[in-house]
């Protein structure tokens, strides 16, 4: 299948019975839905697992898909309904939007820069832990910005909130990791 | 309302780019590919499982139920006569062999018309003993079954011709000839096949009578052995019927001119 087809072509001739298209629909987001799982839950075989059924499910639903939605926006809502329904399983407390603690207690410093490669690969490994401690709603955020590039709208409505507290979520996570890069600076 | 609404930090978003890009392994990607284009899952197992339960289930109730009702479908609708029902299927076919030739079922004093086994024939020590031994009625009856036959000359050559003309139709039902009843219906029968269930068989030999019969007189085979036709007929010169003896002896002769004879013609001249 052409590579120039968009998301949404693809997945309407996958419905129409043509198995490679999705094969290329999988090749564009496999790496990103599966990073999205393993950061969210730390542990390579349940991130599998996750992965394995929204895949299983979007191709089982796949007659359900509307080539008016954004291809990529169903496909991570269905990875964030079944991310929600793992938490709940483990019993993973969902914290409320209100976050207590002031994001202006831990100022960015924006004009700072690692000073060698040395520093930096020791800042990335910094961020990874970092971002495997930031509230699962505000790394989730995170993620589906970073990783996919989803915009405050398309995150608000994957996630099922509003685009204020999309943003906050944003706004608290970016600076709670940069607090944790400076601390090991 | 755009990405560029995020407070983005360049340094962050950087960092992130620089984490190692994870991917899936190979064999979650070929387990959604194949589920993709259309093929089992790794883990089903049995061919029995899942969707082909229910499908292979239906299938075999419906192979087993028409095997049922094809196999009463194709059932007798009226039950066969009470004679061959009882009748096992062996013995049935012996009774056939009988039914070519229904004086062997006579027993009596009509040798050629009662024979017995070449065994026994040979074993018996003199031709008087065997003459008491065979005119011992078989059964016992009031006025049906065997004894009811009684020989006569004319019963006699009526039993040679059959035997020397096996090819000459005649039916099990036959023996009973000289019943009147039985014959009548024996007639009636032969215009309507319909009408034989209908049969009085209050006068036939019973299943256990045939059977009893066919151990002692042998078969159509040991009946017609040229040497047991000799001591036949050698049996009717001691018993004195001449005539009748010549009379076997020249069909004997017709039916097997190479066969040797000199023995009964120096009997005959004995006698």
């Amino acid at each position: 299948m052409d590579a120039g087809h968009t998301d949404e072509d693809l997945m309407q001739s996958y419905a129409e019975n043509d198995p490679a298209a999705f094969d290329t629909l999988y090749q564009r987001h496999k790496g990103g839905v599966y990073r999205y799982f393993l950061r969210q839950c730390s542990n390579d075989a349940t991130a599998q697992e996750l992965f394995q059924d929204v895949w299983m499910k979007l191709i089982l639903s796949k007659q359900r898909y509307r080539p008016t939605a954004k291809f990529s926006t169903w496909l991570y809502t269905l990875a964030h309904h079944r991310l929600v329904d793992w938490y709940r399983k483990q019993n993973v407390r969902l914290s409320v939007d209100t976050e207590l603690e002031d994001p202006q207690a831990h100022p960015a410093t924006a004009d700072w820069q690692p000073e060698n490669e040395l520093e930096r690969m020791r800042l990335v490994k910094s961020l990874k832990e970092a971002i495997s401690f930031l509230p699962p709603e505000q790394r989730e955020v995170f993620l589906l910005h970073e990783e996919a590039g989803f915009t405050v709208a398309e995150i608000a409505e994957i996630t099922d909130v509003n685009q204020e507290a999309t943003k906050s979520r944003y706004r608290y996570a970016v600076q709670k990791l940069r607090a944790r890069l400076e601390a090991v600076r | 309302m755009t990405e560029h609404e995020f407070e983005k930090d360049d340094l962050i978003s950087d960092l992130y780019q620089v984490i190692d890009k994870d991917h899936p392994s190979s064999g979650v990607d070929r387990e959604i590919l194949a589920r993709a284009y259309g093929a089992k899952p790794a883990k089903s197992g049995s061919p029995f499982s899942g969707g082909w339960k229910v499908p292979l289930s239906l299938a075999a109730v419906l192979v087993v139920g028409l095997a049922v009702v094809l196999r009463l479908g194709v059932s007798p609708k009226q039950p066969l006569p009470e004679f061959d029902q009882a009748i096992p299927k062996m013995k049935k076919e012996q009774i056939l062999e009988t039914e070519s030739v229904p004086q062997t079922a006579l027993p009596g004093k009509a040798r050629m018309a009662t024979p017995a086994p070449m065994s026994e024939m040979e074993d018996a020590s003199s031709s008087s003993e065997l003459r008491e031994q065979k005119q011992e009625p078989m059964v016992s009856g009031s006025g049906g079954g065997f004894k009811a036959m009684e020989r006569s000359p004319a019963r006699k050559k009526e039993k040679l011709e059959d035997k020397i003309l096996p090819e000459k139709p005649a039916g099990i039902l036959q023996m009973r000839k000289e019943s009147q009843p039985f014959e009548t219906v024996v007639e009636e029968s032969g215009k309507d096949s319909d009408k034989v269930d209908s049969l009085d068989t209050g006068n036939l030999p019973s299943t256990e009578e045939m059977e009893q019969h066919l151990r002692n007189y042998g078969t159509m085979e040991q009946f017609q052995s040229p040497e047991y036709w000799k001591k036949e007929i050698a049996l009717l010169v001691l018993d004195g019927e001449i005539d009748q003896a010549n009379q076997q002896l020249q069909v004997f002769m017709e039916a097997f001119p190479d066969s040797d004879i000199s023995d009964l013609k120096a009997l005959l001249e004995i006698k």
